[in-house]
Order: C-alpha cells, then structure tokens, then sequence
C-alpha cells in the first residue's frame, strides 16, 4: 500500500462509482428503466479496466485508464439518452411515453457516472505506485 | 513518464469528449425537432426570384406580423377572452346571500394552500402558468383589484410552507407528476391555530380555497388516503385537514366563500354545511382570478352553469367500477406478457359496463325509472354505502346544468317547429330580479324507450341535452327571445341490431319530448309532469308542463343509413363488445333492470389465444393485388412546376394534380410527411419545416416580439386561458368562437400549422385526469361546444386538431389499455363527443389516443380511422397518432411500432416522431417485401400532409416561383465541429501517448 501513489487512489473512487452506477443501472432496469444491454457491458469493461490499475503501474495502465473513461462516457450518454423521456416528462410533471417517476435515478445515475468519469480522468493524468 | 502521463490523460479527456459529443450529435439529431422548436432554428427556408405580391396570404387581424403593437393587441384581446371565460364560466353552486360582497366587505382573510399555491392550469401541453410569472394575476393580486384588503400575514405564512401536491410517490428518487392524491395537501390544524391572531383585523369574511391536482399520465385516485396516510378514502372527498380548516374559520367568520379550484368534481356535501356560499371556479390560466375576484365583489353576475354533475360519491357513477386508478388487468396478464412480450403494454382492460350511462344520462334517468315504478330503479345497488334502496336526493348534490346567479330569471317556451331534419324552439327569458344578468336557456329531449328498445337492448337516457342559448346582458325587467335549432340526428339511437344485424341508427317509434329547464333534472321534470308524474310518485319537485312539447315519430331506421358519399353507416365495433369475443363475460347496465345489471363488482377475463393474436398488433399482410414497388416508384420524380403556393388553390378532389405535386419528391422523401413534431421537417423540397401548436386551453410556444419583464426582455409566452371545463360552462357560444379565434391567432403568430386545442374526450368519471382539458361528460355538450371553437380556428389559417380521439377517458394505463363498450355507446358517446369538432365543424386534423378500441389500438384501427372518418363522416383532416417518438433505430414491434398496421388503417402521421422513424421503416418494409400498396399509403399519407399544410399559414412568404432550399440549423454545424475537433485532438494525444511510450527505453539507456 506504502508503494502506492494517487493514481492508485483514483482508481479505486471510479471503480466505486462504477459499481454504484451499475448497481443503480440494474435497479433502473428492475423498476422497468430501459437499460441498454451495451450499458452495461460497458460499465463493466469500465470496471475491469480500472481494477487493472489496482496492480500499480504497468505498460498497459496508461490504455486501460483511457478505456474505462471512454467506457464510462458511453455509459453515460447511453443512459442519459435512453431517460431522456423520464427527465422531460418529470420537468413538465406529465407522464407520457417515459417513466417520471424514474427520472431521480435517471439523474443520479448521470451524475455518479460524471464523477467517475472525472475520477478515470484524473487517474490517467497521474501514476498508479511510486 | 511524465509525458507518458500527461499524453495519457489528455487522450483520456480528449476521448471523453468524443463520446460524449458523438453520441450527443446523435442524440441531438434524433431529437432535432424539439431542438429546433426550442431554439427558433429552421431546417429549410423559402427562396424567391424575382417580384412577387403580397404573399401574407393569411393575415392577422391584430396587424402586420411586424408590428409589436399588433401583438401586444393580440395579447390584450386573449387576457379579456380569459377574464370573460372566468367571468361566465365560474359556477355559483350555492349562496346564502353572503355574495355579491359589498363595499362594506374590505378585510379579508384567505385560507387553504391551494390560495397561494393554485392550480393555474393542468399539467399537460400549452403554457406553463405559475405565480409571479409574466402576465400571471394571482388571487391575492385579483382580489386587491377589487378592493379587498387581504391578510397579507396568513398569504406569507401560506406561501412558506412547503406543503406540495408533487410527491416522488412509488420511487424514492423523487421526480413524479402530481400523484392525483389529496393526503397531506392543505396545512393541518396546528398551522392555522397558530395563524389565528393574524385575522383579527381581517375578518369581514373568509374565502377558502380547495383544489384537487391530476396530469397528463395521472388520474386522481379512487382509493386514496386521508391526510394520516392510512385511513382509505376517494381522492375527491373532503380530507381531514379540510375538515379542521372549515371547522375553524367556521368558527371565527360570520361570512365564508369556499372556491373549488378543481376540474374534478369534489365530494362538496361535506363542505357545505360549513359555508355560507360555493363556486367552482375550474383552473384560471393567465387572468381567470380576476374574474372570480369580479363575481365576489359583484361587478359581474354569474352566469355559468355546469357541464358536470356534482354527485354526493364521487364512486357511485357505474364508470367508475372498471376504470382510472380502479382499471384492473385481464386475469391472465402474465400469460399476455409472455405471449407478446410487455412492450406491447396489454395487459390491462376497462369493460365499460355503464353502457351509455355516463354523468346525468345514469343519475336522471335512474331518477326517471324510480318516478315511473320502472327497472327496479329504487333497488340499492349502486346506492350509497348503507343505503337501503336508491334515492336521486340522496345521491346529487348539484345535477348537469345546474348554476346560479345574482338575479332571477323567468323562461317560457314560446314555439317548437318540428321539420324533417330540424326542430327549431324560441324561447323567451326575463329578468325577473334587480341586477343585470345573463340567463343560459338549456333545451333538453327525451326520446321513446318502449318495447322494441328493450327487446333490442337500445339503451335510452331519459333525458339529454339537444341544445342551448345564452341570452345578452339582460337588465332587471328586460326579456329576450333566443332560437334553438336542434339536429334531429342527435335524437336517434345506434341499434346494433338494425338492418337484420348490419346495424345503423333508428328514429324510434313513439312521444317525443322537449324541455327547457334551468338545468337537467329541471327539464327532467317538467317532462315527468307533462306525463303525469308529480311529488306524490317520489319526484323531488314538481315539474311545469308548459315548458315541454310533445310529438310522435314513427321508426325509422334508414334516415341516418348513409353517409358521406354514399357510404352504409353500420356496426363497425363488435369486437369491441367483449361479449364478441367470451359470451356472457360482461354485462352491460341496462334500465330494464337496474338491480341486475349495475356493475357491483370488476368485470376481467382471460384473453384467449384469438385475443392475444390481435393484441399483439402484428396482421398486416401485403395484398394479393398489390403492385410491385417499382410500379409506384418508377412514377416519382418528375417535375411537375408545382409549388406549395400553386397547390393552396387546387382542390383535393383534383386527385391528379395532387398526385403530380408529389411525384415530384422522391421515395425517400415520403417520411417526412408522416413525420410531427413540434418542429416538423421539411418534406423533400416541396414543403419547409415547421411547428405546431399544443395544448388544449394554450397553444404553447411565445410570440415573436419580445417586452420588458424584470428589467429583461423577454418572448412573451401565449396566454393560457381558463381551463376547457371553464370554458364550456360558459354556454355562450360567442365565447366559445372567440377562444377558437384567438387560440387560431396564437397559432398564426407562431407560425403554427396546426393546434392540437381541442379536448372532446368524455369526463367519463370525476377522476379523469384531463378533465381540465376536456370539455363534459355530456357528449352532445361537447359536439355543439365544439362546433363553433373549431370553425373559428380555422379560419385563422392556424388548423384546429381535435384530440385524444376517441376514448381516452383515463390516464392511469392508457397506455394500451382495452376497452370494451358496446357499439351504441361508443357511437353516441365517444364518437358524437368529436363529431362536432370533426365532422360538423371541419377541423383541420386530429390526434389520436393510446388505448385500445376493443384489442386493437386505436392509431391501428381501420374501423375508426378509414370506415368512419374518411368514408362515414367524409372527413379529409390530417389523422396523426398520439405521441409515438421514434429515436435512431425503430424498434420493430411494441405498442406504437406496428407502423405497417397503423398506415394500413388510415393513420398517417406519428406524433413527437420528428424523424419520420416510422415512415423510414415502412418504406423499407415497401422494399424488402416488393410492396407498392405501402408506397402507396405513404403517397395517401403525404397528400393529406400537405393537403393541411397548403390551407394554413405555412404557405405564407411561398409564391409561384419560389423554391424550398434545405437549411443546416448553427447547432448541427457546432455539434459536427466538435467532433471533428475532439477527434483529432484524441488522435493527436494517443500517437504522442505511443510516442512517448516508444521512446522511454531510450531515455532510460541515456540516464
């Protein structure tokens, strides 16, 4: 741990938020959110690539990193894209062809993912040990 | 390593930002209508060479479109339209002459949450109303215009609580639509004990102020809870918290005013014990309390009467059994599901088991039955909890119709004209009070319900509205005499049995009877009299005789045979019945026998294997005599010279011309023709873009001018008028036109091609959530309101679309669900409710509905779309489903996708699906499967389109030599520059990334 440097760290919080928006994603899709299959796929690509960060640096840490934010900005613009009715319908307090009453997750969900998008980021910008 | 990390961070943010701007160009494009409908961009513009006139071919009546004083005419005249819709449209229900209030009444107190936190309007299209907002009169702001001092100490103390009808309700991440509850609404009792010394200074009298809040998507509940959260209760009763307030400023005010700012007909038994007068005052909009605050003061009589009945249960209407939040599944619903998957959205069903009993029709004639001895009309069921047997007093508080004024009236029925095709009454009112006022003349019919209708189950409400007349201000003294022509064909009765089963509508055979009364169960009883009944046969007053006219009609089954064109008027909803499809699965309520038929519990069944075929939506099949695709597509192409301002003046029986105009597209041009939106696209170069107008008391959008607001200057939205509730219980047909005129003007100024404004659906029970926006739960009511709205608005230039049609009388499960109903009822209910607006009046387009005719949806229904439209009612409007958006990729199947069944059945354009998505995949499907008949359905589709565009104020600044030329709106071109940037950004970090990767070995041998 002593070896560790604040790359490490950072991929630790994504990989958190990774798994929070995951866990959300999933219980979106249990209260009838549509969940693209890809969404999840990539998040969970996102995840073993940050997991790979765990190991300290390596060759590939630098190309992993880069690939669990892309994995992470796919995610979030496929949920986003995919809500986009739940939030409109919410803002103007109709139900229509979303679902408003999920459009708290939907957002939550965006903004967890944001984070962990910013957390993958930064993680690339810096080393993973000493 | 350093540079390794910093190429690899900046390729990780760089391709960030790729992704994100890349599918957000996606996404943006898939949504660009709503996009450019925000933002004011256009996708095409009109080219003109050389001189051309005057191409302003529909003007505004306000002045030139340039002028911002015309505007600002236009905006004065809809603020007066929605004052005078209040004016005339607020029902006085009861006053014990606390009202008008005097001078002498100046220091008041304002009660309930709904005072400082109303419902403006309905949560649904149109402009969004809220306090503060530009052009917004509150209460308190109406109130002070009038004179009154208000409490402004209780009005603040209100408006910090943060007492909200929003609630995240069934998700504990927030972000719901009114729940359509009224637990936990109003302060409770703590909070106003704790105001009371506020009101020590203002105690000339107290006005309470209640609402009820459903949406678009959501009804109010059947099964709510009182304000502990537990104790079960309907949503329109009077809850806890409303009960202690009453008590208390009871308690503390000689006078209280109770107004119900509610579209939903609130259990008021329970309120009126505890007030000195009541009024339904609907939603305001913009400016309506400024006509509430003139009838308390007394600077204007009222004059509204209402379209709803006020029943003591707001559960004991039959409808309600099958319905609203009550809509229970088909009992096999997972079978469904996992039969045609959930995207079909199939598994609920509404049995509409009152038969044509909805509103008055059932209380009235359920009244007349038990007068008359007759149906076991008296037996309790359907009476209220505990009742030993049914009684009319006990179950109306206020009956259809029924409004009050500050003066008297007298009516007498001059002269009734019976003719072939029309019956044409005079009748003369006089005031008969002190003050001026407006007397609303209500004409109602009572048709033969004898043995043949019995035997042949034609239902018969024993009293219904056939016309009405609303007098001039008319001073104390003065009398008028009004005219009212009534349509004979509103007094025949659909007989699914007719014609040896072919059905049709029948004359019946017997005593006619025509009435005025001062409301339906007035009239109701004065045609009881005139048959003999009085208060000895349990009537609960005497009638007056002198105000009816006999006549016999002899049966008749053919006057009303043909239609449009010639076309057989015949049952074309049997499968609806659900009796079609599991006989003896659903009974229908019949007075023959009230006792045997009222619905006392919910009506299900298990869908058959048949069933499950049609709900799965999917029969198209290419006929045998279709030609191939190539046949129709070889015929595009060619340029005919015809232009959008040419083709305003060819009609559309000029098949030939309007087949030339389109040929001049290509194929795949014919998409966007069935393509709506609030910002449609231009279709191929004949056609531009435009936008559309919606909202049934706002067309929505602002006007092009902006005015100071705030210091800022801003676009000032369309006014929002009073709801369409207000609107109709106005029964002034001059107001009815002027809405219709000035919504066509709101339109105009938005360069709207068509308004979806008009709101027929039934008020089929009190819960309806868009009982704001539709018009009665009289359908006749609604056919003659419509009438004079819609051919107002349409001769703006800005079309009227009439909407949901047909039959969405629910918003809870909409969304698909089947409804099942017999033929009459639909055809006399649902069907008659827009055939004012549509057939009679001639609006310019429709919007369908989400559920279920039967099992079939209704945008797929042939009958509905193509037999009684097109060739019934000889209707040539634009037919256009409810919202069915399509994103990038269509998905092939689900509810709203069987795009190939929903042309095939005379629907053509799709909703909010401003990418022509489903247009797309049927022109592929017309490829891949060699099938010209949908190539020529997209043709069908693309005339009527542009039929409805070259009648509206799209077709100003076109000339003869203009050309339509393809726009790309600023954002499109910034999105493309951004990925362009971001891309070759990414690409740039990632070869440095390899670079500085490549090169650290070296580096390290040097050191």
């Amino acid at each position: 741990m002593k070896n560790k440097a604040s790359g490490f760290f950072f991929a630790c919080i994504a990989a958190v938020l990774t798994v929070a928006t995951l866990v959300i994603v999933l219980m979106y899709g249990g209260q009838g959110g549509q969940v693209a299959t890809p969404a999840i796929i990539a998040l969970v690509v996102a995840l073993l690539c940050e997991v790979s960060c765990f190991f300290g640096e390596k060759v590939w840490t630098d190309f992993t990193g880069i690939g669990a934010a892309v994995c992470l900005a796919y995610a979030l613009m496929r949920v986003l894209s995919d809500g986009i009715w739940n939030i409109a319908e919410s803002v103007n307090g109709i139900k229509m062809v979303g679902l408003p009453e999920l459009a708290g997750m939907n957002i939550t969900m965006a903004i967890v993912n944001a984070i962990a998008i910013v957390a993958a980021v930064i993680c690339c910008f810096t080393k993973k040990s000493k | 390593m350093r540079n390794s990390k910093l190429w690899s961070g900046l390729t990780a943010l760089f391709a960030v930002v790729l992704v994100i701007a890349v599918l957000g160009q996606s996404l943006a494009l898939t949504n660009a209508s709503y996009i450019n409908s925000a933002l004011g961009t256009a996708t095409s513009k009109v080219e003109i060479t050389g001189e051309v006139g005057d191409t302003t071919y529909y003007k505004s009546s306000f002045g030139s479109f340039d002028d911002p004083a015309a505007q600002a005419k236009l905006l004065e005249a809809t603020f007066e339209q929605n004052k005078n819709e209040m004016r005339e449209g607020a029902v006085l229900l009861s006053n014990s002459g606390v009202l008008p209030m005097g001078d002498d009444v100046k220091k008041i107190s304002v009660f309930g949450h709904a005072a400082v936190d109303p419902v403006f309007q309905g949560s649904s299209a149109g402009t969004k109303v809220s306090d503060g907002a530009l052009n917004t009169v509150n209460l308190k702001q109406a109130l002070e215009s009038q004179g009154f001092e208000v409490n402004g100490a209780l009005w603040d103390a209100l408006k910090a609580q943060p007492t909200t009808r929003t609630s995240g309700e069934g998700s504990a991440w927030g972000g719901a639509p009114p729940t359509g509850s009224a637990a936990g609404t109003e302060e409770n009792k703590a909070f106003y004990e704790g105001q009371r010394s506020t009101w020590a200074d203002y105690k000339d009298a107290a006005i309470v102020v209640f609402t009820r809040e459903g949406a678009e998507g959501n009804d109010l509940k059947m099964q709510d809870v009182d304000d502990d959260g537990t104790t079960p209760m309907s949503s329109l009763a009077l809850h806890q918290n409303e009960k202690d307030l009453l008590a208390l400023v009871r308690e503390d005010f000689d006078k209280v005013i109770v107004l119900l700012n509610s579209a939903y007909q609130m259990e008021v038994h329970e309120i009126l014990p505890y007030c000195d007068a009541l009024m339904f005052i609907g939603t305001p909009g913009h400016q309506g309390f400024t006509g509430v605050a003139e009838i308390l003061r007394g600077v204007v009589n009222p004059s509204g009467h209402l379209v709803d009945t006020y029943a003591t249960s707001s559960l004991s209407a039959p409808a309600t059994v099958n319905s609203g939040t009550d809509t229970p599944k088909f009992s096999n619903a997972d079978a469904i599901n996992s039969a045609i998957g959930s995207d079909e959205t199939a598994e609920y069903i509404s049995f509409q088991a009152e038969n044509i009993y909805i509103g008055y029709r059932y209380y009235e004639t359920r009244y007349a039955d038990a007068v008359m001895g007759k149906g076991n009309a008296t037996d309790p069921a359907g009476a209220l909890a505990g009742a030993s047997s049914w009684n009319y007093a006990d179950e109306v508080q206020f009956p259809f119709g029924y409004g009050m004024s500050y003066t008297t009236f007298s009516q007498t029925l001059d002269s009734v004209d019976v003719g072939e095709d029309e019956i044409t009454v005079k009748a003369t009112v006089t005031n008969t009070g002190s003050v001026a006022g407006k007397s609303v003349v209500e004409l109602y019919a009572q048709t033969p319900y004898g043995d043949y209708e019995i035997q042949h189950k034609v239902e018969k409400s024993a009293v219904q509205l056939a016309g009405f007349a609303k007098t001039g201000m008319l001073e104390p003294g003065a009398s008028e005499t009004v005219t009212i022509t009534v349509d004979k064909y509103l007094l025949a009765s659909w007989d699914s049995t007719a014609h040896d089963g072919e059905g049709g509508y029948i004359v019946s055979e017997g005593d006619y009877y025509l009435a005025i009364g001062d409301n339906a169960h007035d009239a109701l009883n004065n045609i009881l009299a005139a048959q003999g009944y009085t208060t000895a046969n349990a009537m609960t007053a005497d009638g007056d005789a002198a105000k009816t006219h006999k006549w016999t009609q002899s049966f008749d089954d053919n006057k009303y045979r043909t239609g449009a064109n010639g076309a057989i008027v015949a049952n074309q909803f049997q499968d609806c019945d659900l009796n079609y499809w599991i006989e003896g699965a659903g009974t229908y309520l019949s007075r023959n026998d009230w006792a045997g038929t009222y619905p006392v519990k919910q009506t299900t069944v298990d869908a058959t294997q048949e069933m499950m075929d049609i709900l799965d939506g999917e029969w198209y099949e290419k006929p045998a005599d279709a030609p191939s695709y190539q046949e129709v597509a070889a015929k595009f192409g060619v340029n005919s010279g015809l232009n959008l301002a040419i083709m305003k003046d060819v009609p559309l029986e000029d098949r030939e011309t309007w087949e030339q105009f389109i040929y001049q597209l290509t194929p795949e041009d014919l998409p966007n023709a069935t393509a709506e939106s609030f910002q449609c696209p231009a279709v191929g170069d004949i056609s531009p873009d435009f936008g559309v107008g919606d909202g049934c008391d706002s067309v929505g959008g602002t006007l092009p001018h902006t005015v100071e607001f705030n210091g800022e200057q801003v676009n000032p939205p369309t006014t929002r008028y009073c709801s369409k509730i207000i609107l109709t219980a106005t029964w002034n047909k001059d107001l009815f036109a002027e809405r219709g005129r000035l919504m066509g003007e709101d339109g105009l100024w938005s360069g709207f091609m068509i308004n979806y404004s008009l709101g027929a659906d039934l008020h089929r029970t009190p819960f309806g959530g868009r009982n704001y926006e539709y018009m009665s739960e009289c359908p006749i009511m609604s056919y003659l309101a419509s009438i004079p709205e819609v051919e107002a608005m349409e001769k703006t230039g800005s079309h009227m679309g009439c909407k949901h049609f047909v039959g969405n009388d629910q918003e809870f499960y909409r969304s698909g669900v089947a409804l099942f109903f017999t033929e009459q009822a639909f055809r006399e209910g649902n069907l008659r409710a827009f055939e004012g607006g549509v057939r009679v009046a001639n609006s310019g387009g429709i919007m369908q509905s989400f559920e279920r005719l039967g099992l079939k949806w209704a945008s797929a229904s042939k009958a509905m779309n193509t037999v009684v439209l097109r060739n019934e009612w000889g209707w040539n409007g634009a037919i256009d489903t409810d919202a069915a958006p399509c994103f990038g990729e269509y998905a092939d199947g689900g509810y709203l996708n069987h795009a190939a069944e929903v042309l095939d059945a005379g629907t053509q354009e799709w909703c909010l699906d401003g990418v022509g998505g489903h247009g797309t995949w049927v022109l592929n499907k017309a490829k891949e499967t060699d099938d010209g008949h949908l190539l020529e359905l997209l043709i069908e589709a693309a005339i009527s389109w542009e039929y409805a565009i070259s009648r509206s104020v799209v077709t100003n600044g076109t000339a003869a030599n203009a050309k339509i030329v393809a726009v790309t709106p600023w954002w499109q071109t910034a999105f493309t520059a951004g990925v362009a940037v971001a891309g070759v950004l990414t690409a740039v970090c990632f070869v440095m990334l390899i670079v500085s990767k490549v090169s650290k070995p070296n580096n390290k041998k040097k050191n």
